[in-house]
């Protein structure tokens, strides 16, 4: 009855029950067999016939899933999905439902819609735990790239591609976001003066979106310059940084519903001296991204060459037949998209002025 | 003893009202029959439960367990402290425990460190480590500085506001990861499964075990450092051991769950109200209590709103009024 | 072969404080069931030397021995059946009660792994008949008052079963009638075979009941003996800088101070 064997014992036992748990639980799943793909996490999971029902755990899956034309096999959606306009109406009639939030979704209620697949996202930390949760159920999972860079998104669009046997419309998606991205070049690389483009996330404290992130890249391919291009990631510069690298042009982007009222805020802003300073105040090239078209640029993914021809647009709106862009745009920023085939010529512009709409997905 | 049987049935009581409610709608009786099945089908592999099995056996019971795990973790935890640094106002995270796991689990969600075959664990490694790495500076500082109680509160502020600013300033520098990281600083039950219930609940366990084996000597702890010498207790060496046990099973519930605070100084104080003083009836009271309120808590935060509730605010909702209502009603008993 | 009647030996005890030397050259022997009384000034080193003799302190240089058992040798479990410290008082915040109190002086010999023994329990109820403290069981520490407080201090030491007791300023606080009631029982206690070794301000006490006195100055042993043999005037005035005048009424000797010197 000695104590301090009592202990030795008890403490050797702890440490081999924890061993033995890690051990068993890190034990790759069955072998690679035909319909193996590999997800962003690395790991090995098993697809034997084509998903029916599938649950997205971020908006830009969702997109994703619609803009490959499989939307209807959706049975599950985050609070936050809510593009195209599809997803709301379902939302309302209840053929989709959904699963909580975009960081607490709920094992319980994706395991009452018995899913065949659901994706969730290698950019998103908690995911990582909500996928070892799903396969203790049974669920089979995908984990999407982290979408850092375009070269991401045309990973992400072949992996659903294959995941739910849609590899045509994949890469036909890939070509035509592709084929975008490059009538856009076309249009810009002709510009002579390359824009300066802050784009702002959050007042206070002031951060703008610097080196390294996927906004900085769609910044470089609509024929801009990012102004902050020097300061990495999520970057909070001060106001005397501000005056030094003078943008041209001010993207405010608000996500989640406007909390600020654009012209206020441009008004506010106009009468403080240092943001007055600037180029893209003086010139009047100050905008407010909001709702959707927020989203289109926060999200990236499949709407990801919207948003980047909206800031050509913005930029050099002489290269392109654009309508004058307003200073916030919102839900109806696609109305301000011109089709790219469209040569700069007055009949066309006629044409363009009209409700020409992308239909995707 | 009184207690400690009235605990267990209401814990029996909570643990059955955990399994019938949640997201899923299941009725009382369907419930039941889900555990049952589930016990009926151990062994096989999960694709032959059905749904509501998966869900009372596969999510709920095991996060219902880890719960468990963990507010018996952090009680007993709460409870060694208390009598430690002879305060009454000590929470288990006092020796800056809380903020190297929230140190850990930073560097390792913003990072995206994977860990290959263990990504899994990355987080709670991370974090479990940094908990320890943590204990383990603010031990040395302590023992360096005198090694008395009050140099361990004294050096757990310092270690613990050292480490809480560089995850403050990583999060300024990488604010788009600021989600993930104030969400796993909340404390949240969310994705339990199996696996990590079991290296909670086991460790917590096996630890607070052996913290009761030591109860003795923690009533003649309080009689100060002479006095306890006296007897035969050196009460330097014993502090080391104990708080070296208080903060494993600190970080056992912290790697995986995040910072739940204010249970671990709470519930000793109404296991005293209750039980008294003496550790021997101390310990296993604040396991008992420990284990019912997180349960309850944890309940109100799965299904109160549609979006999951951080169960750590729920508890200090409740844990705040609570203890300023303590305070004033024996004031007199911490005046000392 | 350690001699059986040598309680405690004290060879040339050094002990230094910072730079203080509190204790110098210390050396004596108590016997089983010797009450020996240790007088002295403030900052004579009484208390230091006690706290030298249970380990408390170690001493820089010097050897102590319990029961012929070197103290530096043995683990504090050991010294701690042997010897049973008395404090000055109760940790003031301390909310258990007399009964359980006492219950944590068995500590060095309770056998079972959790809750104390038959054994235990008749230690206990023993001490309680003896000093009395059978209506103050469930009294909490805090409520006791200071003359019933010395009782139960007594008693937690006395159920360590130590046949060594340390007592430190037993009277500090207490009224005449408590004082010399302190006294008795320590006495008794002695008679029954505990070495007890006790220190305190109060001369007159101490010498009317203990069997050997030491006196001790600036950390050094003046004298060593019997009160009878050793309290004269010129001692007093040589150790304490007090005019006193020394009586003697048959068996008892009083030391009654007149004046400072200057």
């Amino acid at each position: 009855m000695n104590r301090k064997g009592i202990v030795a014992i008890l403490v050797v036992a702890a440490m081999l029950v924890t061993a033995v748990v890690v051990v068993v639980s890190t034990q790759p799943s069955h072998t690679s067999s035909k319909g193996t793909i590999i997800d962003a996490y690395d790991r090995q999971v098993n697809i034997t016939s084509t998903p029916k029902k599938i649950i997205s755990v971020a908006p830009d899956i969702t997109e994703l899933v619609y803009a490959l034309g499989a939307g209807q096999d959706l049975v599950g959606v985050t609070d936050y999905c809510d593009y195209p306009h599809d997803v709301v109406s379902r939302v309302e009639n209840g053929t989709l439902k959904s699963i909580g939030g975009f960081y607490t979704p709920s094992a319980e209620r994706i395991v009452n819609m018995t899913p065949d697949l659901v994706f969730v996202s290698a950019g998103v930390s908690s995911h990582r735990a909500l996928v070892t949760q799903l396969e203790a159920l049974d669920i089979k999972v995908i984990g999407l790239y982290d979408e850092v860079n375009i070269s991401r998104v045309y990973d992400n669009i072949k992996l659903m591609g294959k995941v739910l046997d849609k590899q045509a419309q994949a890469d036909q998606l890939v070509n035509d976001l592709s084929s975008t991205l490059s009538k856009i070049d076309a249009k810009v690389s002709a510009q002579t003066v390359k824009l300066r483009v802050m784009y702002v996330v959050w007042l206070s404290p002031l951060s703008v979106v610097g080196n390294g992130t996927s906004l900085n890249e769609m910044i470089q391919l609509a024929g801009g310059w990012n102004a902050f291009g020097n300061m990495q990631g999520w970057a909070s510069p001060s106001l005397e940084t501000l005056l030094t690298n003078d943008p041209d042009v001010i993207l405010f982007s608000v996500m989640g519903g406007s909390q600020w009222d654009a012209e206020q805020l441009i008004s506010d802003l106009s009468k403080d001296p240092i943001w007055n300073g600037t180029k893209a105040f003086q010139e009047g090239k100050v905008y407010m991204l909001k709702s959707q078209a927020a989203n289109c640029f926060s999200r990236g993914g499949v709407r990801m060459t919207e948003a980047v021809q909206l800031l050509a647009e913005i930029l050099y709106p002489q290269a392109f037949s654009a309508p004058s862009i307003p200073h916030s745009i919102g839900d109806e920023y696609r109305d301000y998209l011109t089709p790219l085939n469209a040569l700069n010529t007055s009949a066309l512009t006629v044409e363009v002025a009209g409700s020409v709409r992308e239909v995707r997905g | 003893m009184m207690i400690l049987i009235l605990g267990s049935i209401s814990l029996l009581v909570l643990f059955t009202l955990y399994l019938t409610i949640g997201q899923y709608q299941l009725g009382f009786t369907d419930a039941l029959s889900a555990l049952a099945g589930y016990f009926g089908h151990l062994g096989s592999p999960a694709d032959q439960l059905n749904g509501p099995e998966k869900v009372v056996g596969l999510i709920r019971l095991p996060r219902a367990l880890a719960v468990i795990g963990v507010g018996i973790a952090l009680s007993v935890a709460g409870a060694i402290m208390q009598a430690m640094i002879r305060n009454p106002l000590v929470d288990p995270y006092i020796t800056g425990v809380s903020s190297g796991a929230a140190l850990g689990a930073t560097t390792v969600m913003i990072s995206g460190i994977t860990l290959m075959g263990l990504s899994a664990f990355a987080v709670p490694l991370a974090a479990f480590a940094g908990a320890l790495l943590a204990f383990f500076f603010t031990m040395s500082l302590a023992e360096g500085s005198g090694g008395r109680s009050l140099n361990y509160v004294l050096a757990g502020i310092i270690v613990g506001t050292a480490l809480s600013s560089i995850v403050n300033l990583m999060i300024s520098i990488f604010p788009q990861d600021v989600h993930g990281v104030l969400f796993w600083l909340f404390g949240n039950f969310n994705s339990i499964n199996w696996t990590q219930t079991a290296l909670i609940l086991i460790p917590a366990l096996i630890v607070s075990v052996i913290a009761l084996l030591y109860a003795r000597e923690l009533n003649v702890i309080l009689l100060g450092h002479e006095q306890a010498y006296q007897l035969g207790v050196d009460s330097r060496k014993f502090r080391q051991w104990m708080m070296i046990l208080s903060s494993v099973l600190t970080a056992v519930a912290v790697a995986f769950v995040g910072i739940i605070g204010f249970l671990g100084l709470i519930v000793p104080h109404i296991a005293r109200i209750v039980v008294g003083g003496d550790h021997r009836l101390l310990l296993p009271a604040s396991m008992i209590i420990g284990a019912n309120v997180l349960l309850a808590a944890d309940i109100v935060a799965r299904t109160a709103t549609t979006s999951e509730l951080p169960v750590g605010a729920i508890i200090s909702l409740i844990g705040a009024p609570f203890f300023g209502y303590l305070l004033i009603r024996r004031g007199k008993e911490y005046a000392g | 072969m350690p001699d059986e009647s040598v309680l405690i030996k004290i060879e040339g005890v050094a002990f230094k404080y910072d730079s203080a030397q509190t204790l110098d050259g210390v050396q004596f022997e108590a016997e089983r069931g010797e009450f020996l009384g240790l007088i002295g000034p403030n900052g004579s080193g009484k208390t230091t030397l006690l706290r030298c003799i249970n380990g408390v302190l170690k001493p820089q240089l010097g050897n102590i021995y319990l029961e012929g058992h070197p103290v530096a040798k043995m683990k504090i479990s050991e010294i701690a059946q042997v010897c049973a410290g008395v404090p000055t008082d109760i940790p003031e915040d301390f909310n258990i009660s007399v009964e359980e109190y006492i219950y944590l002086g068995r500590y060095p010999h309770i056998e079972n792994l959790w809750w104390e023994g038959e054994k235990d329990e008749r230690q206990v109820e023993e001490a309680i008949k003896t000093f009395e403290l059978e209506g103050l069981r469930r009294r909490k520490l805090f409520e006791v008052s200071s003359g019933e407080k010395e009782r139960v201090l007594l008693a937690k030491a006395v159920v360590q079963e130590p046949r060594i007791m340390l007592v430190d300023e037993p009277s500090a606080h207490l009224d005449l009638k408590y004082k010399l009631e302190v006294m008795e029982q320590l006495y008794e206690l002695s008679r029954k075979g505990i070495t007890v070794v006790c220190a305190s301000h109060d001369i007159n006490l101490l010498i009317k009941y203990c069997d050997r006195v030491i006196i001790m100055k600036k950390g050094k042993i003046v004298t060593c003996g019997k009160p009878h043999d050793v309290m004269t005037e010129q001692l007093i005035r040589d150790v304490y800088e007090v005019e006193a005048v020394v009586m003697r009424d048959g068996d008892e000797i009083y030391a009654v101070a007149k004046k400072p010197i200057r």
